[in-house]
């Protein structure tokens, strides 16, 4: 059975094709990316796929994630690649979906309903099923969710201090990102450290090129995380704010004649690292500029951003009384062991400590320990396999219906 | 001395009458001029303090001695936080007025933070918006002074000390020595935990969407400082009830509490690189005393360990044991008394060996 991934991203399009091994392994056939998806820049868009030994390579234009997967599907059927389901990531499933579901005619009218709630990344999710159902009418489609691996928050954790009619008026509560994310590095974490995954304490760092969070899992079980409601909370990220007081808005509103839309846009586009450093979103140009030109609203931006990391670290420690280890993810997570060296710098009441020589040695495509030797935490470089989640949650998925139908 | 502090649109004014102090709350007139006189009838006070919740850019001292000439620096924070601000200035307006003789004085809760490192300081945006003085300022340095003043001679040299505020608007302070590196208030006092009648930590895209579905700012601060916190969550009708109910929306509201406290004191360890004494400074501490064990409990893991009851050193109760690597210290903590205490230090010459 060959199960194909999208995973969108706000200006990416990764696809995987999966193919069941008959003892249940699965291994990638095909894999694909789309990349400056709807991005109008100086840099052209562009798609690649590789197949067994083969890798293509187009420079294309790619207004919306409807074109990119309109071309992923005739690459695969050029190729005579069958194809038995199709999963999708959607970032945030809402209060609705917590859990992985078919896409079923039931459930249409309820996704469209979470539209708003991540209107970066939701839309482009649904146009790309809407291009599976025109090109492969009567295929199998599930949707996986982001937000599912944070639905048993604790109320502590998920409820803000608000007054409850308003809560429940706009749905207003912490939802948490990330998820897929989350549940492949805690997964694989546990087999590393060959402890069951519900006898652990873990905070698991997802640091990616665009977004990022923390979460504290006790048991399996997400108890908190540094995303909220929307992907905004948290973390500074590349063009994020990620946490501010909630008086600001209004501050800005009230004396300085801001509307909420302008600010909207600036906290979610404007801010994080290239807010600080006023030069770059991505922390590799701001790791060069600190070291070639000694630039000072680099070094801040990176100090802020790793101080916050730290920070979120320590108090997920005090949150779960002492964990057993710390996971670095995605890509920042495994490819910069500056910002793990420092994050983790004068965390050693928590038990943590990096060894420096195995920090830098760390390889970006595996599990790997930069933890210093007998220490009581673990800290462990760990890639990160979205795909790989989505297409395990589709066998569960249609493994239960082929049950449910026997 | 009469001590005067906003409380919402209203004031409370602390009288110290025959060695004790006395509360009264106070109201505006229908001008929106207090009258202070009436506190004090026959018995006008020597010294007057006005506390002022945000200093914005302009009040950088802990305690300024005030005259008509300073009132446009109170001016100059009002942007910060309107609400509080005006009544803070409408109060020392009228002291000056009415008491004109007094020596008048004005503490301010965010001075202590003056001098926070600059990644403490910053949001993460861009320079349109930190150019418009959106940054962190603290808040809550006048209990945070008074206890760091207060603790020292009784603590074994603590290099790394985290100060708990626990009233009505809980929060911390890390203290890295003599320095002061964190606050878990921030822009405002809203940030990180809940208070009794403030939000705490949101979501920055909630009052986004919340002051697009409100035409009036006002209104919208008004919701999230005085219509949400703790006193939303539980419905229990003041804070000491809201600690001791059994009910479980009084439960989930100091699940969330503590839960809270325990992110902002983690926070504060990993500025400090560890913790030496953590001082609580409960009001009334009683009330705060599960709170407090919870917190206790929650930080065994680094090895913190507890007496069977309290021991007094000085002023302060001790609660950590002897073998505890942290030592955990509880303050007496009375608003006036603190208040009137502090204003003492600032204004009266150290006593020989005395450590400011």
């Amino acid at each position: 059975m060959n199960i194909l991934v999208f995973n969108c991203g706000s200006s990416s399009l990764n696809s995987k094709v999966f193919t069941v091994q008959p003892g249940g392994g699965l291994s990638v056939a095909v894999r694909g990316k789309a990349h400056r998806v709807g991005v109008q820049g100086s840099e052209p868009a562009f798609i690649e796929h590789q197949l067994g030994g083969r890798h293509d390579e187009h420079t294309i234009a790619l207004p919306d994630h409807r074109t990119a997967a309109g071309l992923v599907l005739s690459y695969l059927r050029d190729q005579g690649v069958p194809l038995h389901a199709i999963g999708h990531r959607f970032v945030h499933g809402g209060s609705d979906f917590k859990q992985s579901v078919l896409l079923t005619p039931d459930v249409r009218p309820r996704i469209q309903q979470c539209l708003p709630l991540a209107p970066i990344h939701n839309p482009n999710s649904l146009s790309v099923i809407e291009v599976c159902d025109r090109e492969l009418p009567g295929l199998p489609q599930y949707l996986t969710f982001d937000t599912a691996f944070h639905a048993g928050l604790p109320p502590e954790s998920y409820t803000y201090a608000l007054p409850a009619s308003l809560s429940q008026h706009f749905g207003l509560r912490k939802f948490g990102f990330h998820g897929l994310s989350y549940q492949y590095v805690t997964q694989r974490a546990a087999e590393h450290l060959g402890r069951p995954l519900q006898s652990l304490k873990l905070i698991a760092c997802h640091l990616g090129t665009g977004g990022s969070s923390v979460v504290a899992v006790r048991n399996g079980q997400s108890l908190d995380t540094s995303m909220g409601y929307s992907p905004l909370a948290g973390l500074v990220m590349s063009t994020r704010t990620g946490d501010l007081d909630p008086a600001v808005p209004g501050y800005l509103i009230a004396q300085h004649g801001y509307d909420p839309a302008r600010l909207n846009q600036l906290f979610n586009k404007k801010s994080g690292l290239i807010g600080l450093s006023g030069f770059s979103s991505d922390l590799r140009d701001l790791v060069h500029a600190m070291d070639e030109d000694n630039n000072p609203r680099a070094t801040l931006a990176f100090e802020i951003y790793t101080y916050r990391l730290k920070k979120t670290i320590g108090a997920f420690a005090v949150l779960l009384n002492g964990i057993d280890a710390l996971l670095f993810t995605d890509d920042i997570g495994v490819q910069n062991g500056r910002v793990r060296e420092a994050a983790c710098r004068g965390l050693e009441w928590c038990g943590i400590g990096i060894d420096p020589l195995l920090n830098d040695q760390a390889p970006a495509g595996q599990i790997f320990d930069i933890g210093r030797s007998g220490w009581r935490v673990r800290v462990l470089s760990i890639p990160t396999d979205e795909e790989w989640v989505i297409a395990t949650e589709g066998i569960r998925l249609l493994g239960e219906v082929n049950h449910a139908h026997s | 001395m009469l001590i005067l502090e906003p409380n919402l649109n209203h004031a409370r004014a602390y009288r110290l009458e025959n060695g004790a102090w006395q509360t009264a709350m106070l109201s505006p007139g229908p001008d929106g001029r207090f009258d202070l006189a009436s506190l004090a009838p026959g018995h006008p006070p020597e010294r007057l303090a006005y506390v002022l919740a945000h200093g914005g850019n302009t009040i950088h001292e802990p305690v300024l001695s005030l005259d008509r000439k300073a009132l446009p620096l109170l001016q100059a924070c009002l942007p910060f936080d309107a609400a509080q601000g005006r009544v803070t200035l409408a109060l020392a307006a009228a002291g000056l007025e009415q008491f004109p003789r007094a020596q008048h004085y004005l503490l301010c809760e965010t001075a202590l933070f003056k001098e926070l490192p600059p990644w403490t300081l910053e949001y993460a945006l861009p320079d349109e918006l930190q150019s418009l003085g959106v940054h962190r300022y603290g808040g809550g340095g006048l209990c945070h002074e008074w206890a760091i003043r207060t603790a020292r001679p009784a603590l074994q040299e603590p290099l790394r000390v985290i100060s708990l505020c626990l009233d009505e608007r809980p929060n911390a302070a890390a203290f890295m020595g003599e320095h002061v590196i964190e606050s878990s208030f921030g822009f405002s006092t809203l940030e990180s935990i809940p208070s009794w009648t403030g939000c705490g930590n949101l979501d920055p895209s909630i009052p986004l969407l919340l002051h697009q579905q409100e035409q009036d700012p006002a209104a919208v601060e008004h919701l999230l400082r005085d219509a949400s916190g703790l006193q939303a969550l539980s419905g229990e009708p003041d804070l000491t009830i809201m600690l001791r109910s059994a009910q479980p929306r009084a439960r989930l509201a100091r699940d969330l509490l503590a839960h809270h406290l325990f992110l902002a004191v983690g926070a504060c360890m990993a500025a400090l690189g560890g913790l030496d004494a953590l001082l609580i400074s409960a009001s009334p501490a009683e009330d705060w005393s599960e709170m407090v064990q919870r917190l206790c409990r929650q930080l065994e893991f680094t090895g913190l360990s507890l007496r069977a009851q309290p021991v007094p050193a000085g002023t302060l109760a001790l609660y950590s044991s002897p073998v505890s690597p942290i030592q955990v210290a509880g303050l007496p903590y009375r608003r006036p008394p603190a208040l009137a205490e502090l204003l003492a230090w600032h204004t009266q010459p150290a006593a020989p060996g005395r450590r400011n």
